[in-house]
């Protein structure tokens, strides 16, 4: 390791050394200015950020260096205020046009009991060096409703790092989902609380690999709340050199009686030279509860390839069809036409 | 009829080097209804994978003409491009491409050429109509969520827009009711005409009721044992396939 060298996505209990799964070393790319950031919502809604300090002290993100980057000195920094009761709507898109990145975006949400928010991130611009560093608090009180989306289509140099930690109150639901499309070096952390009783939270990552593209992704969510429920799908394909890591564990705590999660990570494997590294883990202190875990990592389906191709489409084109038929339900679901359409592309261009 | 549009001469087929067809011969000219009946693993469906070019399956001998042509070589998609269509038994399901999208690119695909979207959507709300196929299921993805019986439907709707030269349907009734296969039989009879032909594999005459067929063959462990007309069909149904094998 070398003086820039850094432990990004570490295991919360780092028991796989032998298949080199306990965290990924890397290093912050090089880069000096901020993106220009849009930000779409109703007057007051949201406002600068001014604090320095995290919401869950403890927090460490996808590195602990990189997430202090952010967390003290952002570049730009937005709280969002939902007050009880309240529907909101907020989109932020990223614009990254400039020659040398350095971005150190903190958002804080706060959705507070019984308020809704629908957030849309739009990472995208033909930037194709530094880094994007970006944090998402996330305060869900009691009965609140929060959506995140996240189309990410940066340059294929950029490196993007990003942090979010969630907090779940009682009945609180929170549903992620994220494509990953652009990107070189894109490492991920999400960190969830569980803690109130009845509480939801859903996520799906799907993402599509080329050329050298990396996916680094960590996923912890620990259970404290009774009846809490907890779902996470990552899915994509990997196609050239492209490689994808993924650490998902869900931690059931004692007294989250009657909790339930789920985790699942499934990846279409397009060429040889890929590689598709996943530890889903179970860790467990309740009796009461049920946790599923499954990870899949295969070729192109064989039957599918020769249905598609017996209703007149190549090869080629059955593989489009195929990876694109996986990723397309997810696309369909980021509820702005123009920006499926730029995701679909996206896709298209990788195949 | 006398119009070659099929021939399939000394066909042997193995999958993962065992040998399940042993030397088929079978010509369907244009017009012509063919059904072939036989008993489980008999290789009725290999013989359909075959001639649709399944790479799963090896020809290890023998060949097969279409149109003319010889595609013993040629790949799946050429295959579907020159008028060969396969309806599934098991047909895949397509998440996140609708039933509009993927028949309408199909179609484009077969025929070279793109297609008006306005056209297109009355043609396939006519044919769904005609299927009793409910027509929010275009807007609906690829078998996402269908029953075994939709499926099949879906199966015949592509067949009577693709309208290929020679439909081939892979036990299209098995596990469909007594309706469903009626929709279906009625189906492959609108489609039928005296420019195509169609080679139906089955085990029972419930999928026959519209159709009349030219030729019946009983398949037997990979061996074609006995052609007949369509009073084969019944004869089968009633006294089974006992007396067929011994002669394969």
């Amino acid at each position: 390791m070398d003086n820039n060298t850094l432990l990004f996505n570490e295991l919360p209990r780092p028991t796989f050394r032998w298949l080199g799964m306990n965290h990924t070393e890397d290093s912050i790319q090089e880069g000096m200015e901020a993106a220009k950031i849009t930000v779409y919502a109703d007057e007051g809604v949201v406002s600068p950020l001014k604090t320095n300090d995290l919401m869950k002290a403890d927090y460490e993100g996808a590195n602990k260096t990189a997430l202090e980057e952010v967390a003290k000195h952002y570049t730009a920094g937005f709280h969002i205020l939902v007050p009880e009761g309240q529907t909101e709507k907020v989109e932020i898109v990223f614009d990254v046009q400039t020659m040398s990145l350095g971005d150190k975006t903190r958002v804080f949400i706060e959705a507070e009991k019984g308020a809704s928010l629908e957030l849309l991130y739009v990472l995208k611009g033909t930037a194709n060096k530094g880094h994007l560093n970006l944090l998402t608090e996330v305060n869900a009180q009691d009965n609140a409703k929060v959506s995140i989306k996240k189309v990410q289509l940066l340059g294929e140099s950029i490196q993007q790092i990003e942090h979010r930690y969630t907090k779940l109150a009682d009945k609180s639901q929170v549903t992620y989902m994220s494509l990953e499309l652009g990107g070189n070096d894109n490492i991920l952390n999400y960190q969830e609380d569980l803690d109130g009783a009845d509480c939801n939270f859903v996520q799906d990552i799907a993402y599509m690999g080329d050329k050298e593209q990396k996916f680094d992704i960590s996923a912890l969510m620990t259970h404290r709340g009774k009846r809490s429920n907890c779902d996470l799908h990552a899915l994509g394909a990997l196609n050239g050199h492209s490689k994808k890591t993924f650490r998902g564990t869900i931690d059931f705590l004692r007294g989250c009686s009657a909790a339930e999660g789920a985790e699942e990570d499934t990846c279409m494997l397009l060429t040889p030279n890929v590689h598709s590294n996943s530890l889903p883990l179970l860790l467990c202190k309740e009796d009461n509860v049920v946790g599923n875990h499954a990870a899949s990592a295969g070729q192109l389906d064989k039957s599918k390839l020769f249905y598609l191709m017996s209703r007149g489409f190549s090869e080629n084109e059955a593989k489009h069809i195929i990876v694109e038929s996986m990723l397309r339900p997810l696309i369909d679901r980021i509820g702005k036409e123009d920006l499926e359409e730029e995701a679909l592309a996206a896709v298209r261009a990788k195949i | 009829m006398g119009d070659k549009l099929l021939q399939v001469s000394d066909l042997h087929v193995s999958v993962d080097e065992k040998e399940i067809l042993k030397g088929i011969n079978l010509t369907i000219n244009k017009g012509e209804i063919h059904v072939v009946m036989g008993t489980n693993g008999a290789g009725k469906s290999t013989l359909a994978n075959a001639i649709m070019g399944n790479p799963q399956y090896t020809v290890t001998k023998g060949n097969v003409w279409f149109d003319g042509q010889d595609i013993t070589d040629k790949a799946v998609n050429d295959r579907g491009k020159a008028g060969i269509f396969m309806s599934f038994q098991s047909p895949i399901s397509i998440p996140g491409i609708t039933v509009e999208n993927f028949i309408r690119t199909a179609k484009s695909m077969v025929i070279g050429k793109q297609i008006r979207a306005l056209a297109f959507k009355r043609e396939l709300k006519a044919k769904m109509d005609e299927l009793s196929f409910d027509t929010s299921y275009a807007q609906r993805y690829v078998n996402e969520g269908f029953s075994g019986g939709e499926r099949k439907k879906n199966e015949i709707l592509q067949m009577s827009i693709l309208d290929p030269k020679l439909a081939i349907l892979d036990e299209t009734d098995s596990g469909l009711d007594v309706d469903a296969v009626r929709i279906v039989s009625e189906g492959v009879s609108r489609f039928h005409n005296e420019n195509n032909s169609v080679l139906i594999i089955t085990h029972h005459n419930s999928i026959l009721q519209n159709l009349k067929p030219d030729f019946v063959h009983i398949l037997i462990n990979g061996k074609i044992v006995k052609t007949g007309d369509a009073s084969l069909v019944n004869e089968i149904e009633q006294n089974g396939y006992d007396a067929y094998k011994t002669l394969a």
